[in-house]
């Protein structure tokens, strides 16, 4: 088992081979690190504060069960877990209960878990160049991206949201992820 | 691996590559690019990347990114019942997280009393809001051992009611006896210790069960180990929520914790 040390020093993937090894303290370390963004992603996708800490609870809880999910050779491991939580959020809201409930909302030693004010400012900076690099796509592209990924709708429903031909919305999502992931590289953001 | 002749409808489906890594898809679109992108790497790899890039979005400051203590908590007590129970077919988590939530005591608002979730305001009737205060001062603090004993005693006595009130993942974070007369005793053992700032708030549901009266039982301070408190009339359940120090007499939060008394 790692030192406190050896966890805060080690990246994500030995912290995921670690819990493999059923290390309780390393799914602390990355969930340390990675809770903040996965919060924040599933709370503004269902607007549900409950929900989803269940999500992000469902994903470390899945974490520690089959870490081998993660394949470090496929992207990062924040990339990994606000996937799985992207998902689950969604699916959650496409349930018609749940949509409804946000429509009505949106109309009125253990492992300890420090906060990490280093990383948060770290992810403040990064922000900043994740807003630049979305500045640089057309309205279009970025509407069509954000009321797809915050506000959990199909393609279809951004095409009828924004009276667009949907073959429209599906060109504008992807060539603006596309230039998006562009611009992220040159920031140095993205790999 | 990548097919040397692409499929007849490939163009159309790399169109979708990035409805798809934003889960905009419909679950019929979503299983025709599955099927895709496990014939095509190629896809795959621009799939995995345009999620890299949709993860940076995440990190936009407009998204809210405090985890309260007890998420941590909770993920902790999850994983030590996993390590402790063999599960060799695991469900799909979403899966689960449905089941869970269909067979435990409803710890939403909604789930519990069929009424619109987490925003929604706890209905206190006036005049109970009147006596509000004197409800709030009716919870005690006791000393450790005095709490253990009364707690015990009262779980105890005829026709005392006992239940515990389980958070969203299922895990039992305080107990609550209820005795005929109304008196109540809360053992909070589990319940994360908040910031002096902030306090526990328990909830007692009265009334019709379909559409019952919620109201205030008792503020339980920060880091409550044990209290006393009185509920008026029929009660058929508890909740408990977080709320700033002081107490509210209408919650806006949904409840960390729930129970119905059977």
């Amino acid at each position: 088992m790692m030192s406190e040390g050896q966890r805060r020093a080690a990246d994500d993937a030995t912290l995921v081979r670690a819990v493999g090894a059923r290390d309780e303290h390393a799914l602390a370390e990355l969930y340390r690190r990675h809770v903040g963004p996965c919060l924040g992603l599933a709370r503004r996708v269902l607007s549900d504060r409950t929900l989803a800490e269940e999500v992000v609870q469902e994903v470390f809880v899945r974490t520690w069960r089959e870490p081998s999910r993660f394949d470090p050779t496929r992207g990062s491991m924040r990339a990994f877990l606000l996937a799985q939580v992207h998902g689950r959020a969604v699916d959650l809201l496409r349930a018609e209960s749940a949509r409804r409930a946000r429509e009505e909302r949106e109309a009125l030693r253990r492992p300890s878990v420090d906060i990490d004010l280093e990383r948060e400012v770290m992810q403040l900076t990064e922000a900043e160049t994740v807003r630049r690099a979305l500045a640089t796509l057309s309205d279009g592209e970025r509407e069509a991206i954000e009321l797809a990924y915050f506000g959990g709708h199909t393609y279809r429903e951004v095409a009828a949201l924004l009276e667009q031909p949907e073959g429209t919305v599906k060109s504008r999502i992807r060539a603006g992820l596309l230039r998006l992931r562009a611009a992220l590289i040159e920031a140095g953001v993205s790999e | 691996m990548t097919d040397s002749t692409p499929a007849p409808d490939s163009h159309e489906l790399e169109s979708l590559l990035g409805a798809y890594a934003l889960d905009a898809l419909d679950s019929a679109d979503r299983a025709r690019v599955d099927a895709y992108l496990e014939r095509d790497a190629t896809a795959r790899a621009e799939v995995d990347d345009m999620r890299e890039t949709a993860a940076s979005l995440a990190l936009l400051p407009d998204t809210p990114s405090d985890a309260p203590p007890e998420l941590w908590a909770r993920i902790e007590q999850a994983i030590g019942v996993q390590t402790r129970t063999v599960r060799p077919d695991p469900a799909d988590p979403i899966d689960e997280l449905e089941a869970r939530r269909s067979r435990r005591i409803p710890v939403r608002w909604s789930a519990t009393i069929g009424i619109a979730a987490a925003a929604i305001a706890i209905v206190v009737l006036a005049a109970q809001v009147a006596s509000l205060h004197s409800q709030l001062n009716r919870a005690k603090s006791f000393g450790t051992s005095a709490t253990a004993a009364a707690f015990d005693r009262a779980a105890k006595t005829p026709g005392a009611r006992e239940v515990g009130l389980e958070s969203g993942s299922g895990a039992t974070l305080a107990r609550v006896v209820l005795l005929p007369d109304g008196s109540g005793y809360l053992r909070g053992d589990h319940l994360s210790a908040l910031s002096p700032r902030q306090t526990y708030q328990l909830w007692a549901l009265t009334g019709n069960a379909r559409t019952p009266n919620v109201v205030s039982a008792g503020l339980l301070g920060p880091d409550p180990s044990a209290v006393s408190f009185h509920a008026s009339g029929p009660v058929h359940g508890f909740a408990v929520t977080i709320e700033s120090a002081g107490g509210v007499v209408t919650s806006h939060h949904t409840p960390i914790a729930s129970a119905q008394l059977s």
